[in-house]
């Protein structure tokens, strides 16, 4: 079950008491950075709600950050472009799944060279390759998919942490 | 609506053309303007030593580790240096993990920070 009170002992999310792990949240938002913010924040206090640590709700925050600043910065072509952040929280993980709208060639070029960059060990990153690089040492798994319209999906699976809060970082 | 970040500058005595700046909140691409702006309209009035105290900062992604390297850069090439003191273990770990920490200046604190200013 959901805590529906934050390190303060103020009652959050009270619509959460019936909410048993594992449950979804799917979070739509417009594709400008302005947005994600808040969007990360949400993220964390959901994590810690769900009795995740503190220590894994900020390193899901910058996951939940650089993957959405990835989105909106090279797949939102569209002033009415959007991103779909899709939570999956169970016991012993969460899972992410981004969606965006699709990217330029240009920007899907860059993405892709900065996937194949961090999966090859190379230490000279692009921009997006930056963050991707972040997300893969605080995450177990990391997978991008860009289909034949040019819509990309990222999935990132993060475990939860032992008792210490110490998260074995990815290679 | 952009993350909340403070600024605030104090002069640091004894040093000539130092400045002690501390940051508070959250360093993230939607505020990166403010910051910039900010800290070059000090360097281009001639402050080249930079203490920067993270005490207060929560928060820093990507998109702000890059501002931090371009001000250590700048600094540098100025004759100046960028130096950050007062670092949380979490924004201490995503700079870890870009591998920065060679390329920044950090300091347990910002006494120690002082001290090491020519």
């Amino acid at each position: 079950m959901a805590k529906t009170e934050d390190h303060n002992g103020k009652e959050i999310f009270p619509q959460c008491r019936k909410i048993s792990i594992p449950f979804s949240v799917n979070v739509r938002f417009p594709g400008d950075l302005d947005y994600i913010p808040a969007v990360r924040k949400f993220v964390s206090e959901l994590l810690q709600v769900s009795d995740f640590s503190p220590k894994f709700a900020y390193r899901s925050e910058i996951i939940v950050d650089e993957i959405c600043n990835n989105a909106v910065t090279y797949g939102c072509q569209t002033d009415d472009a959007h991103i779909e952040l899709l939570n999956k929280i169970f016991d012993d993980r969460i899972e992410f799944t981004i969606r965006d709208q699709g990217g330029t060639n240009n920007n899907l070029r860059r993405l892709k060279t900065a996937v194949k960059s961090g999966s090859s060990g190379k230490k000279k990153q692009t921009k997006p390759g930056l963050g991707l690089e972040i997300v893969r040492m605080l995450s177990e798994r990391l997978d991008v998919v860009i289909d034949e319209k040019n819509l990309t999906s990222v999935h990132v699976v993060r475990k939860r942490e032992d008792e210490r809060g110490d998260v074995t970082l990815s290679n | 609506m952009e993350s909340h970040i403070e600024l605030s500058f104090e002069d640091i005595r004894g040093k000539q053309h130092a400045t002690l700046i501390h940051f508070i909140g959250d360093l993230d691409a939607t505020n990166i303007e403010l910051v910039l702006e900010k800290v070059f309209n000090l360097i281009n009035e001639g402050t080249v030593n930079i203490i920067a105290d993270f005490k207060q900062l929560r928060y820093v992604n990507s998109t702000g580790l890059g501002i931090l390297l371009h001000f250590s850069k700048t600094a540098r090439e100025k004759g100046g240096c960028f130096k950050i003191a007062n670092i949380n273990e979490n924004v201490y770990e995503i700079i870890e993990i870009i591998g920065a920490t060679t390329l920044l200046e950090i300091y347990d604190d910002v006494d120690e920070a002082t001290a090491a200013l020519t």
